[in-house]
């Protein structure tokens, strides 16, 4: 079961297997340590007073003994020895591991120095490809006409081509940074100024090939033009009469927090946020922190925060967003305390919060975060504790999780699950497959299912590790976030 | 000259469309059938035999397509049974709408174990069978 996923990071990922490696590397110096001081204690032996003196009465039989004893102590296969051949495989140990990490880093240096260059080619050559493009259609009437009747089977065969070659997906994830860049520089020798008012307006982020300075700088061009603010005043109230029990089991945890997920996404929940309170009896209750995801795609802030504009700025890494102080005005009001254990879960942008406000160590001084999971978020750049585990479901298919243009780090708190969608799962409600259905929530739930039945040693333990959340009497309560009313 | 590029971005498009879809919209899934009003589904629901309160809607807010909601149940009556009956009904509204339904029965949440995974539509076609069926869940 769940054969159809794939497992990387957590308890048997690559990271993992280094910190073994180079624990076994620790043990063996330590053994080596240990030989050379009874080798030592050896060499003592052969000049111990009592055996000198016994070489009085039968030299014969203690020179043999000394032979033997400076044989264990210094010989071929003596302790000395042996604890230098210890020392040695550690030293190889560790060394191997150094390489392997510094050639890892090395390669992603240079496949994201690759990614870079190609993005700003595309970007920059991409005003004349389309200027060509216009000029062959306006010069070849059936061009024309060709691509006029054809333009939505076009678009649609666009998506499917996606949809069944996600290295494409990718590769244009992983460019787009700097091919953005590489289109507005281009365009940009049409405004006054040209590309040094660019670089202004981009208040000096740009050009550049690191990606938070690609998003800073996204982020003020939009802002000078009023778009992208994160700004507004909110409060958050309990929404009355929504408690309802929920139960939230090993065996299905997943399945039921996305589950969860699409109802709050829902229509009519606009804005809000669920809180999960799992009791246990006489102890202190546990919490589940559940964040939708994006639900107004307009570029200008309204009445509900979660919005394109805490995207942008959720990616930008910035101080504390709007949503993140909303979600954790959410947390206050439903009572958690500090040392009470909490897991923040979110699909798209909802796992982008879970993931900013797990890294944000005011957050982390006033809420005990002790586990975050994601669905088809991209969070593979935030800092999170290593005392926090992740759990990040992916989908082969999904563009969202690919958008920060990094995979999520191989670490021994940090799962990702990765599923390659059926082309059934990846069709939507017109018949399309694209990468559009690929992100659904009903699809992140069947994941999650496919992973509550993995037998998975990562997996099992991570479900182990997690049991007080998954193990209790759950009460749900939504929280509505609404703007402040003078 | 000039038109060489565009030109050969079209042709690999096109090409690699064709390729890899088998064609245009031939491939596509389509209804070939006409689904019941969501208001009629919702009514139907409400008569459901062990069905309280229903509080359902269509969610068409990207990426989701689904019908979503919470319903009460008598404690008198199997609620496996009820939702079987509810997600049966909601397979005749939209195509390809996938299916997340929560039962609430004697202070305790209920959800379909006869689903391996998700409401996903292929999970749904795999229990209920093609759109749009006949409103009764199967029997067995």
């Amino acid at each position: 079961m769940g054969d159809d996923l794939t497992i990387t990071g957590g308890a048997g990922g690559i990271t993992a297997n280094y910190e073994d490696m180079l624990s076994y590397a620790t043990v063996l110096d330590g053994a080596g340590d240990n030989l050379r001081a009874r080798s030592g204690d050896l060499g003592k032996l052969l000049l111990d007073g009592d055996i000198l003196q016994a070489a009085v009465l039968c030299p014969g039989e203690v020179a043999s003994v000394e032979t033997s004893i400076a044989a264990a102590a210094t010989g071929p296969a003596g302790a000395l020895w042996t604890s230098g051949e210890f020392e040695v495989t550690a030293r190889f140990l560790r060394t191997g591991v150094e390489v392997m990490q510094e050639t890892d880093e090395l390669l992603a240096n240079a496949e994201e120095l690759l990614w870079t260059a190609g993005g700003w080619v595309v970007g920059a050559t991409a005003p004349a490809a389309v200027i060509g493009l216009l000029t062959a259609a306006a010069a070849n009437p059936a061009l024309l006409a060709y691509l006029i009747a054809n333009k939505d089977d076009l678009l649609a065969d666009l998506q499917t081509t996606l949809y069944d070659n996600p290295w494409m997906l990718e590769a244009l994830t992983r460019m787009a940074p700097s091919m953005v860049q590489g289109l507005l520089f281009t365009l940009s020798s049409l405004i006054p100024g040209g590309p040094a008012a660019l670089m202004a307006l981009t208040d000096g982020n740009w050009p550049t090939g690191d990606y938070p300075s690609a998003i800073a700088g996204l982020l003020a061009l939009a802002n000078k033009g009023g778009l992208l603010e994160d700004t507004g005043d909110f409060t958050v109230d309990k929404v009355p009469g929504s408690d309802r029990p929920l139960t939230i089991t090993p065996d299905n945890a997943l399945q039921t927090i996305f589950d969860q997920q699409g109802e709050l996404g829902a229509v009519g929940s606009e804005g809000q946020v669920q809180v999960v309170r799992i009791d246990h009896g006489d102890g202190p209750p546990s919490w589940i922190v559940q964040i939708p995801g994006t639900q107004v795609w307009d570029p200008k802030r309204g009445d509900n925060p979660v919005d394109l504009t805490s995207n942008v700025n959720l990616m930008a890494m910035p101080d504390q967003t709007v949503i993140e102080q909303q979600v954790a005005d959410a947390m206050r009001e439903a009572g958690i305390k500090p040392g009470e254990g909490v897991m923040m879960t979110g699909h798209s942008q909802g796992g982008i919060t879970a993931a900013s406000m797990a890294s944000d160590p005011d957050i982390l001084e006033e809420f005990d975060i002790k586990s975050v999971v994601t669905g088809g978020s991209p969070i593979g750049r935030f800092d999170i504790p290593d005392d926090i585990s992740v759990m990040s479901l992916e989908h082969l298919q999904d563009v969202v999780p690919k958008l920060d243009g990094a995979d999520n780090p191989d670490q021994p708190n940090w799962t990702t699950v990765t599923r390659e969608l059926s082309d059934d799962e990846g069709t939507d409600a017109s018949g399309q497959r694209g990468p559009g259905a690929a992100h659904s929530t009903d699809n992140y739930a069947a994941t999650g299912s496919d992973i509550d039945r993995s037998d998975d040693a990562g997996i099992e333990q991570w479900r182990e590790d997690r049991n007080e959340f998954f193990d209790g009497t759950g009460t749900r309560s939504r929280y509505q976030i609404s703007p402040e009313t003078p | 000259m000039r038109h060489r590029l565009p030109l050969l971005v079209i042709g690999l498009l096109i090409l690699t469309s064709a390729c890899t879809s088998g064609g245009s919209d031939d491939g596509r899934l389509k209804a070939d059938y006409t689904p019941i009003p969501d208001d009629d589904l919702y009514s139907a629901i409400a008569a459901i035999p062990g069905v309280e309160k229903a509080d359902v809607s269509l969610n068409d807010t990207f990426p989701d397509y689904a019908y979503v909601g919470e319903v009460d149940i008598s404690p008198d009556v199997d609620a496996q049974v009820v939702l079987d009956t509810i997600y049966a009904t909601l397979r005749q509204g939209q195509f390809r709408a996938a299916i997340n339904i929560t039962g609430y029965q004697s202070g305790r949440d209920v959800r379909l174990t006869a689903l391996r995974r998700s409401g996903s539509p292929s999970e749904l076609e795999k229990r209920y069978g093609p759109q749009p069926g006949d409103g009764k869940p199967p029997t067995g």
